[in-house]
C-alpha cells in the first residue's frame, strides 16, 4: 500500500455545516477533506447524519473515534464496533483513527483519554486489542498519540517506543498528533526530538495539530486556540522526517469562523512546504 | 514487578470516577507539579465534562434554576450517575427520573417536567430517518380498506402530558428572548407532541379528543376502531378521526399507512 497525499483538512463541526454547503467556493474550498469524531454521528438520524452525508457528497472523510479504549482491561465494547463499522459503510472513509489510551473501567465510562502505564503488559495487551479491532472493521486503523497529564512508575518505555511497537506487531498505523508530542513532552519532561526519531515513518498516516492551555506547571490539551510556533516547528521537524503526511488542525472550542481555521490550515500549507523544500 | 494492569485501572478509574484515594503510589510527581496535582486534572476533567454535556440537554433547566443550583444539581446526578454508555450523548437520558426521584428537587415537580421535555426535544432531533407519506395517499385507498388502516409513526414523534408551562418556557430561554415567561402551572394537564421534519423539531398541543386517538393509533388500533373509540367518547364520527389524521400527514407525522 502507497501513502497517498491527500493534503490538508480540518475538523468538521456543526457551525460549520452551513457554510461548507452554501459557499463552496468560499473558505470550504480550501480544505480538501473533513475529520469527524465519530461519536458524534453515531447517533440514529436528524441533523449530523444529514449534514455528514451532503458533506460527503463533495469532500474526503476521515473517521477519528475517541471510545475505542484500546487500552481497557475490559472487554472491547462490541456495540460500539458494530456501530463504528455500520457508519463506516455508509461515510466510506479514508481511514479511521482512535488514541493510544483507556477510556471506562467495568463498563463506567469517563469519557475522557486516560493514561496507560507503558509496560510489557500493556503492550502486549494494546496489539491484541488492536489486531481483533482491525479484523472486525475490515481495515488497518490509525492509533494516536495522547496527550496525557500524569505519568506511571511502572512506564519503562517510552511512548513514542510503545507506539512504534504497536504498530509494527499489530501492523496498524500512527496519527502523529504533533502537539500532544509537544503537551506530553512537557507534562513528563521528555525530549520531542527524541520522540519523532523513534517513530517508523512509513507508519505515519496523519497528523493532527492544535491548540492547548499552558498552565505553568502543567499544559492541557484544550483544543481552544491557534497552534503555537513551537508546535509548527515540530510540525516542520516532523515532515522532514516523515515527508508529507496529510495534516489537519483541530479545534474544539472557541471555534473561530470556518474562514479563520481556513487561513491557519494555509499556514500549515506554508510550513510544510517550506519543510520538505529543506528537505528535499 | 510492575502494578498488573487492572489494578492500576481500578485504581486510577475509582479516584476519577468514584472519588476513591488518589493513586499517588504509582503515578509519578514531575519537577514542576506533583502526581496529587496532576491526578486531579483528570478528576477535575471528569466532571466539567459531564456537566458541559448536562449543559447541552438542559439549557432551560439551567436558565431556570440558574447557573450555581444547576451545578450543584449536575454534581449531584453525575456523583449518582455512572456512565454506561460509551457515547457522552445519552449520558444526562435520567435527568428528568432523577428531578422525580430525590429530594429536594422531587419537591419542585416543573423541574422533572422541564427536564422531560428538553429530552425528548433532543431525542426527536436525532431520531432515526424515514420518509414520510403525502395527503394524496389518501386518494388510492380504496373505501372498503379504510376501517383496516393502520398507521406507521415516524421515529421522531413525542408524546408528553404537562401540567406546566414548559413548552413556551423553553422556547424563550432558546431564542434567548429578552422576555422569559414565567414557569406556570396549568389547570389541567396539556397534551404535547414533538416531532421532526427534516432537520427542524416541531411541537404543538394536542386538540380535544386526539390525545386519545393518537395513543390508540400508536399502539396499532386501527382506523376502524378509533373511529369507534371516538365516537363511544365525543359522539364524534369518522370525519373528527380523518381530520386528526390528515394533520399527522401533514406534520410528517405518518410514515407508512397500511391495510
Amino acid at each position: 500500500m502507497t501513502k497517498e497525499f491527500l493534503g490538508f483538512g480540518l475538523g468538521l463541526r456543526p457551525p460549520h455545516y452551513d457554510g461548507i454547503l452554501d459557499d463552496p467556493s468560499g473558505p470550504a474550498a480550501r480544505v480538501d477533506w473533513f475529520e469527524i469524531i465519530s461519536e458524534n454521528y453515531l447517533v440514529p438520524g436528524g441533523k449530523p447524519i444529514h449534514y455528514l452525508d451532503r458533506i460527503r457528497e463533495r469532500f474526503p472523510i476521515v473517521m477519528h473515534g475517541v471510545s475505542m479504549s484500546i487500552g481497557s482491561v475490559d472487554p472491547l465494547d462490541r456495540d460500539y464496533l458494530k456501530d463504528l463499522k455500520a457508519l463506516a459503510e455508509r461515510v466510506e472513509p479514508e481511514w479511521m483513527s482512535d488514541h493510544l489510551c483507556w477510556t471506562g473501567f467495568q463498563g463506567v465510562n469517563s469519557h475522557d483519554l486516560l493514561p496507560l502505564p507503558y509496560t510489557e503488559e500493556s503492550l502486549s495487551h494494546v496489539i491484541e486489542r488492536v489486531k481483533t479491532v482491525q479484523d472486525f472493521l475490515g481495515r488497518r486503523i490509525l492509533l494516536e498519540n495522547p496527550s496525557s497529564y500524569v505519568g506511571f512508575t511502572d512506564s519503562a518505555i517510552p511512548e513514542a517506543q510503545f507506539l512504534a511497537e504497536i504498530a509494527t506487531q499489530a501492523d496498524c498505523h500512527i496519527l502523529l498528533d504533533v502537539n500532544n508530542i509537544y503537551v506530553s513532552a512537557f507534562n513528563h519532561e521528555f525530549d520531542a526530538q527524541a520522540y519523532l526519531a523513534d517513530i517508523p515513518a512509513k507508519r505515519v498516516r496523519q497528523i493532527h495539530l492544535a491548540g492547548h492551555s499552558n498552565a505553568g506547571s502543567h499544559i492541557i490539551d484544550t483544543h481552544d486556540r491557534e497552534v503555537i510556533d513551537p508546535v509548527w516547528s515540530l510540525y516542520a521537524d516532523a515532515l522532514r522526517l516523515f515527508g508529507p503526511v496529510p495534516t489537519m488542525i483541530e479545534r474544539d472550542a472557541d471555534i473561530p469562523p470556518l474562514a479563520d481555521l481556513v487561513n491557519e490550515l494555509d499556514h500549515a500549507r506554508t510550513v510544510a512546504g517550506a519543510a520538505l523544500a529543506k528537505a528535499a | 514487578m510492575a502494578t498488573p494492569l487492572t489494578d492500576a485501572q481500578a485504581r486510577f478509574h475509582d479516584y476519577v470516577i468514584n472519588d476513591g484515594p488518589a493513586p499517588l503510589d504509582i503515578t509519578r510527581s514531575t519537577s514542576n507539579a506533583t502526581a496529587e496535582k496532576l491526578l486531579g486534572i483528570y478528576h477535575t476533567g471528569y466532571r466539567l465534562s459531564l456537566l458541559e454535556a448536562l449543559e447541552d440537554d438542559y439549557q432551560a433547566l439551567r436558565a431556570l434554576l440558574g447557573d450555581e443550583v444547576f451545578e450543584t444539581l449536575g454534581r449531584e446526578y453525575i456523583a449518582q450517575t455512572p456512565s454506561k454508555h460509551y457515547s457522552i450523548r445519552w449520558y444526562g437520558r435520567g435527568m428528568a427520573a432523577y428531578l422525580s426521584d430525590v429530594a429536594p428537587w422531587q419537591n419542585h415537580p416543573e423541574l422533572a417536567q422541564l427536564a422531560a421535555w428538553e429530552w425528548a426535544l433532543g431525542e426527536a432531533a436525532d431520531a432515526a430517518d424515514e420518509d414520510t407519506v403525502g395527503v394524496d395517499t389518501f386518494g388510492q385507498i380504496p373505501p372498503e380498506d379504510w376501517a383496516g388502516l393502520v398507521f406507521r409513526f415516524h421515529p421522531s414523534l413525542r408524546r408528553l402530558d404537562l401540567t406546566w408551562s414548559v413548552p413556551p418556557f423553553r422556547q424563550a430561554v432558546q431564542d434567548e428572548d429578552d422576555d422569559i415567561p414565567a414557569l406556570e402551572q396549568q389547570d389541567e394537564p396539556v397534551a404535547w407532541a414533538i416531532w421532526r421534519q427534516e432537520t427542524q423539531v416541531y411541537f404543538r398541543s394536542l386538540a380535544d379528543g386526539e390525545e386519545g386517538v393518537l395513543e390508540a393509533a400508536l399502539g396499532g388500533a386501527t382506523f376502524g376502531a378509533l373511529c369507534e373509540a371516538l365516537t363511544e367518547n365525543l359522539g364524534d364520527d369518522a370525519a373528527a378521526v380523518a381530520g386528526f389524521l390528515r394533520s399527522w400527514v401533514e406534520h410528517g407525522w405518518i410514515t407508512a399507512i397500511k391495510t
